[in-house]
């Protein structure tokens, strides 16, 4: 039995759970145990919200029970293969999930706390890249602002940026039959090259 | 669609922990549901409210406090029909007398209080662990593991309740609550229980100490059957070590056997954690040469167990809190760390690293805290305050609820809080006694009838000195907006009966009575400014909607231009009235060394208008913008 974990991560009103929510309901026809937390309450408040999502993948010869002890939300130190980020500073508040082999896509969107310093941008990706070498940025804000007119689709595009970097054990099909709205099947196109976009740059 | 009403039974879907427990509830036929909101027990109640009208016969309801909601919940019980009641750990202290008082009594259609605690304390002002109210009440205590257990307990915890006649307590945390995993669907009737009858007496049974006595001949009895409860279960297992746990820790137990690579530990996992069985875990701790016992907070099991064993010949080593913490959540990691250390075991590396890697680079990120969402009328009203007090010393008690973040800067209303009605409870008691400063406190309308409204009466009896704010949002907003007694209308616009809190606080005595719209900034700091310039008790009502809430309004009635504000740049000197004064997240500033220029973002403008009002250069427009470019497939 393989595990797959993910952390999503962002300022609370940016859709960081319903995100999660996504990518555990993609898992389910997939065939992994699915299992994920989290962390509402207070209904924070532009503060950091959090949410996992933790695939329990059957191996050659197993049976979805053989996946079972993919049990609690949690991820340990280290544990996380992908993170996820709606908010460009936001990775860097959960460093102990990172470990060389984590890849991060994260938008680029900034949303400056009042009364602190906020990083500059290649200062967040150095930081990020202290650990691994598979950190993306990707604009999802802008590209759904300019496509949609508003955010909505930001995390759509978040989607389609992890499912072109990352080891994400999903393909572009099983994503699209959960999608409902056909601005979320371009939305995630939009992400998909934004990621080769973005891929490219970190090749170079 | 929602688990409560869809699926076959057999049916295997993706739950939240908190619906598994609202689709148990139902799958048992209550016939009553109560419930205060509160973190992490809120969304049992709001996934209920949301399917109401497909669960003909339910009495839900949305109640003042945890106290009546548990009251009513006896009442229901009481005509024979099932009931549960449900709570943020916290609420169990509200509803204490209650439950005290009811154990000494009958009852009748099952009672179950659902009840969810917050190790961590992420929203919450203590992590209290409820486990040990058992010890003063005797009620059962249940403890499920997974999603799938917190239905299949609660339906359970229903038949428990009927056969001992006794309350029982369904008890998670926020791991649980708030988990996703899979959840089997069991059969849901298609009606509940309209009516019950009220035909036996509760008090049968003597004189109170009489009472007393069969409560405990009742635990005795719940002791026994728990000696063979199929909740209680003990996992096998070859080594001479083993652990004793329950709860969500079985989950992070299970996961550190798997980190460490151990396998075949024989594991006691108690479904029913009060009462305890005593020979089961007697036994369990005899066959072994050392028992380690897993739970998150308090030693609770740990005690019971030593103190179970003291009078015995039992020498095994108990071991608990010298292990894993007694403050804060566990998690896989702290178990694996705990068993690590007993078996002088490592960690695998990748585990170690990303531990130390926590500590190493903590505090990277930038702060951020929580503060008022665009729009918020709280956010106006705190603003006012402090252009009237200016940098005056003024002792201010705020209370649980989302004003609570004026506490923080820019507004620093807050100097106390801690726990409903707090604000204003202390505040009044502190006015008897402190004349050099002025006294306020604020309070938000869901607090206010909680529990605001005897302190308030109290204040005006005993002639205390206090300014009290009452921030009517007309939503319970913090735990993310059931409905208070103030609103005016559902999101969908429906009109609600709602209070008159102005004929409400001059009928409870007080003179000083004004209400004003936050939205009007300049209304509300002459109305400060007249408050404090007067004694006794005086109560500025702010009343505004939550713009979470209104903003939905406003999504779901028109699909056509929003209004939001732009700065003009060529006005705006850079004052730092709207940027840092009124602190708003949707205003943002661009550019850099010197050349910084603030603007709005029209994704994040709530269209509030505060900005523009205050102003002092004129530079805030309105503007028009059409956020509904996506197209339903």
């Amino acid at each position: 039995m393989k595990q797959y974990n993910i952390f999503v991560c962002g300022v609370g009103g940016q859709g960081v759970i319903t995100l999660a929510m996504f990518l555990k309901r993609a898992g389910v026809p997939v065939g992994y145990r699915v299992v994920g937390g989290e962390y509402r309450g207070a209904a924070q408040r532009e503060g950091p919200v959090t949410a996992t999502v933790r695939y329990g993948i059957p191996e050659a010869g197993e049976t979805y029970a053989d996946a079972g002890t993919v049990f609690a939300g949690n991820i340990i130190p280290g544990g996380a293969h992908l993170v996820l980020s709606t908010e460009a500073s936001e990775a860097l508040r959960y460093p102990g999930y990172l470990s060389p082999d984590t890849t991060i896509v994260s938008s680029s969107y900034i949303m400056p706390p009042k009364g602190t310093t906020y990083p500059k941008l290649e200062e967040i990706e150095a930081t990020l890249k202290e650990v691994t070498q598979q950190v993306y940025y990707v604009d999802t804000n802008g590209l759904s602002m300019s496509n949609y007119g508003s955010y909505r689709m930001a995390n759509t595009v978040l989607l389609g940026a992890a499912l072109a970097v990352s080891d994400l054990p999903l393909t572009k099909a099983n994503i699209e039959a959960i999608l409902e709205r056909q601005t979320d099947l371009e939305a995630l196109r939009l992400g998909l090259q934004a990621g080769e976009d973005a891929r490219l740059k970190v090749a170079k | 669609m929602s688990i409560l009403v869809s699926g076959e039974p057999g049916e295997r879907v993706l739950a939240l922990g908190n619906e598994a427990i609202a689709r148990g509830a139902l799958e048992a036929g209550i016939g009553f549901f109560s419930t205060y909101p509160g973190a992490p027990a809120s969304e049992v109640g709001d996934a209920i409210a949301e399917v109401i009208d497909q669960l003909p016969g339910l009495h839900f309801e949305y109640s003042m406090n945890e106290k009546v909601a548990l009251e009513g919940a006896i009442g229901a019980s009481w005509a024979g029909v099932r009931a549960m009641c449900a709570m943020k750990h916290m609420g169990l202290n509200v509803a204490a007398d209650v439950i005290h008082n009811l154990v000494y009594q009958d009852i009748k259609g099952g009672l179950v209080i659902y009840n969810s605690g917050d190790p961590g304390a992420t929203s919450s002002t203590d992590e209290q662990d409820n486990r040990l109210f058992s010890l003063h009440t005797h009620v059962p205590v249940l403890e499920p593991s997974t999603v799938q257990e917190a239905k299949d307990f609660t339906v359970k915890a229903f038949e428990l309740s009927e056969k001992f006649s006794i309350p029982v307590i369904i008890n998670t945390t926020y791991a649980l609550a708030h988990l996703i995993g899979d959840l089997n669907l069991g059969q849901r009737p298609r009606e509940f229980p309209a009516t019950g009858e009220f035909s036996f007496d509760p008090r049968t049974g003597g004189g109170t100490v009489e009472r007393h006595r069969r409560l405990l001949d009742k635990v005795d009895a719940i002791k026994e059957m728990a000696e063979t409860y199929d909740l209680n279960s003990v996992i096998p297992g070859t080594t001479k070590w083993g652990i004793i746990t329950g709860g969500i820790p079985y989950g992070y137990v299970v996961e550190a056997m798997e980190i460490l690579g151990l396998s075949d530990v024989p594991i006691l996992k108690l479904g029913m954690v009060y009462p305890m069985p005593d020979r089961l875990v007697s036994d369990f701790v005899n066959s072994l040469e050392a028992v380690l016992v897993v739970e998150e907070l308090e030693d609770f099991i740990e005690g019971e167990i030593k103190k179970l064993l003291y009078d015995s010949e039992t020498r095994v080593p108990v071991i608990g809190k010298k292990l894993f913490p007694r403050v804060g959540p566990l998690s896989s990691f702290l178990v694996a760390s705990g068993i690590a250390k007993h078996l002088d075991l490592s960690l695998p590396a990748h585990v170690q690293e990303g531990w130390e890697r926590s500590q190493a680079m903590a505090g990277r990120a930038p702060a951020r805290f929580p503060t008022f969402c665009p729009g918020c009328p709280h956010r106006a009203a705190f603003y006012s305050f402090r252009e009237v007090v200016g940098d005056q010393e003024v002792a201010c008690g705020t209370d649980i609820g989302c004003y609570l973040y004026g506490g923080r800067p820019p507004f620093n209303f807050g100097n106390w809080g801690g726990w409903m009605g707090v604000g204003i409870g202390v505040a009044q008691g502190m006015s008897q006694k402190v004349k050099n400063v002025p006294i306020m406190a604020a309070i938000g309308d869901s607090t206010f009838f909680h529990t605001g409204m005897p302190t308030l009466l109290n204040a005006v009896q005993n002639n205390a000195n206090v300014l009290l704010f009452l921030m009517d949002n007309k939503t319970v907003g913090m735990t993310g907006n059931q409905p208070s007694p103030t609103a005016t209308a559902t999101v969908s616009g429906q009109p609600l009966k709602n209070v008159d809190t102005v004929a409400l606080i001059r009928g409870l005595g007080v003179t000083f009575v004004r209400k004003i719209d936050p939205y009007r900034p300049f209304e509300m700091m002459e109305a400060i400014r007249q408050a404090m310039e007067q004694d006794g008790v005086r109560v500025i009502i702010s009343e505004r909607e939550c713009a979470l809430v209104s903003g939905r309004r406003e999504r779901m009635q028109s699909r056509g231009m929003q209004e939001v504000y732009a700065i003009e740049p060529e006005r705006c000197q850079k004052c730092d009235v709207c940027f840092v004064k009124l602190g708003c997240p949707a205003i943002l500033s661009r550019g850099e060394n010197g050349s910084e220029v603030y603007y709005i973002d029209e994704a994040r403008c709530s269209g509030c208008g505060v900005c523009k009002t205050i102003c002092p250069n004129s530079a805030v427009l309105r503007t028009l913008v059409n956020p509904h470019l996506e197209v339903r497939v």
